[in-house]
């Protein structure tokens, strides 16, 4: 089907695991696979572990117990075939840089060392490919929020990575600005395999293939198996409610 | 002005163009690992280690007044103490902001009373305010040569290591997801930080050393919107205001640091005006230690 499914091996695989922040235990034996395709979209209440759950995906974060396996090996080896665009509190919007210079950031693979005229080739490649070449040479402290997390969704992207994990892509742009970021994912789509936590029911709503609910535990379905009516309970916070949608 | 150019070249007094040579030759030290310190806001950091020098600075003094090797002049004190702290502060900032701080504090005050103990200790008069503030008597011409072989350290590294910090400053998760030993580069970034301090220690002093190593960032702050370009705005300021420093403390006979900071601070606060008048936000904002 794509590139990406090729390899047959699941997206991610989570087997028992468990993992506490220091006096907040957030995973409990936690276990589900998440196949090499498709968009997986990735809800939840605040706190109950989302972007926890990416942050283990990426090796940031380690689990006190069980296994992670992300395309097929462990999470810290895989670590650089996943295009990462994380939330927008966790850089600096002050950042005095080129739009150019942080897409190439995403191709950083040695620990020393020059850029390759290579790598400003591929950036500036990627970003023409999602029609931001204007945004190239302006400043990223100068772009608006839609423009920032274009360009962030270029340095993603411009190591050409089989898994893309998006956390809260629409948490501060406005509707035109996610409906542009929509846009660029859907053109792409068939590139990767998708991970998108998110609270916004509107954003790629037509394309998701499953629903994985976080709340100190996890559970994988299947959309089409999901009412529209469920879908709108997951997404309105009724998690109680979670039982009824199959979680028993 | 055709006096000081006259001073400049006179073979009576060689300290002056020690001390113009040494400013010069640290600008981009400065420029380069100043912007660094201020876009990833580690100013305290960089007060921490700049005042431990003193430590190396007494113990230099200390061992030169029993007969301990002459080799072992205060740069060199300097340059033990500023590594060592580098390297203490980059272990402690591996434990969370909040453990690290007090941790810092202790790096930053054990070193000024170690150093203060060894200068009381030193037999004959040494003048600690020399040290704190600055005094380009200081400087030797072995010192100048101290001064070259690190600063063409520095920008090695600086120049090696640019993306990688690059992506540190801008955002350590995502560096840390393309693989990138995060931790290491802190390190590194830590000790170019002290080696630069060192550079122009006896020009400026520990207490002024880093509104040299962080005003001159910030103020370039205002006008550039990529990294190296602030780094190039920043090397040039800093190469103008230690000339200018020199300079005035010459004509009117003040303390090289204190005539050093003066068009710094001057500097900067002319950009903001000029950037309060023109609409322009800095891209950075100074946070001293």
């Amino acid at each position: 089907m794509n590139s990406a499914a090729a390899g047959a091996q699941p997206a991610l695989e989570l087997d028992h695991v468990s993992f506490a922040y220091p006096g907040v235990a957030i995973f409990d034996d936690v276990s589900f696979t998440v196949p090499n395709d498709g968009l997986t979209q990735v809800v939840g209440p605040n706190g109950g572990g989302k972007t926890t759950l990416a942050k283990l995906c990426l090796g940031l974060l380690k689990p006190h117990s069980g296994t992670i396996r992300v395309l097929g090996a462990s999470a810290h080896a895989s670590r650089r075939r996943i295009g990462y665009v994380p939330q927008h509190s966790q850089y600096d919007p002050q950042f005095p840089a080129l739009a150019v210079d942080v897409v190439m950031t995403g191709r950083l693979s040695r620990p020393v060392g020059l850029f390759r005229r290579s790598d400003r080739g591929a950036a500036l490649a990627t970003l023409e490919s999602l029609g931001l070449s204007d945004l190239a040479h302006r400043g990223f402290a100068d772009l608006s929020g839609g423009q920032r997390q274009r360009v962030l969704l270029a340095r993603a992207l411009v190591s050409d990575p089989p898994l893309l994990i998006l956390d809260e892509p629409t948490a501060n742009i406005d509707r035109e600005s996610a409906a542009r970021l929509e846009e660029l994912i859907l053109a792409q789509k068939e590139r990767f395999a998708i991970l998108l936590i998110t609270h916004d029911f509107d954003f790629l709503a037509g394309t998701v293939d499953r629903v994985l609910c976080v709340n100190r535990n996890a559970h994988i379905h299947e959309r089409r198996s999901l009412s529209e009516v469920d879908l709108q309970r997951l997404f309105t916070g009724h998690f109680h409610d979670l039982a009824e949608v199959d979680h028993g | 002005m055709g006096d000081f150019l006259r001073v400049i070249v006179s073979p009576t007094v060689p300290f002056i163009r020690y001390a113009l040579i040494a400013g010069v030759l640290a600008a981009p030290a400065f420029g380069i690992v100043g912007t660094y310190v201020v876009v990833n806001r580690v100013s305290y950091l960089a007060g921490a280690i700049a005042h431990s020098v003193l430590a190396g600075i007494g113990l230099s003094l200390f061992l030169r007044s029993i007969g301990g090797p002459t080799w072992f002049t205060p740069f060199w004190g300097a340059f033990v103490a500023a590594m060592a702290s580098a390297l203490v502060v980059a272990v402690v900032t591996k434990q969370g902001k909040q453990r690290s701080d007090s941790a810092i504090s202790i790096v930053w005050a054990l070193g000024t009373a170690i150093g203060v103990i060894f200068i009381s200790r030193t037999r004959g008069f040494v003048d600690p305010m020399a040290y704190l503030f600055g005094n380009i008597l200081l400087l030797s011409p072995h010192d100048l040569w101290g001064i070259i072989a690190l600063d063409a350290v520095v920008l090695a590294v600086a120049l090696l290591f640019y993306p990688q910090l690059f992506a540190l400053s801008f955002d350590p998760e995502f560096a840390e997801v393309r693989g990138m030993p995060t931790q290491f580069h802190l390190t590194v970034l830590l000790l170019m930080t002290g080696a630069t301090v060192v550079l122009l220690v006896s020009t400026v002093g520990i207490v002024l050393v880093i509104t040299l190593l962080t005003l001159p960032a910030a103020t370039s702050g205002f006008f550039s919107r990529s990294l190296k370009g602030l780094m190039l705005g920043a090397s040039i300021l800093s190469a103008v205001v230690t000339i200018a420093g020199i300079g005035v403390s010459y004509a009117y006979d003040l303390p090289s640091g204190a005539g050093i900071v003066l068009f710094t601070v001057a500097a900067y606060i002319a950009a903001f005006l000029i950037s309060k008048l023109t609409g322009r936000r800095p891209a950075v904002t100074p946070r001293q230690g």
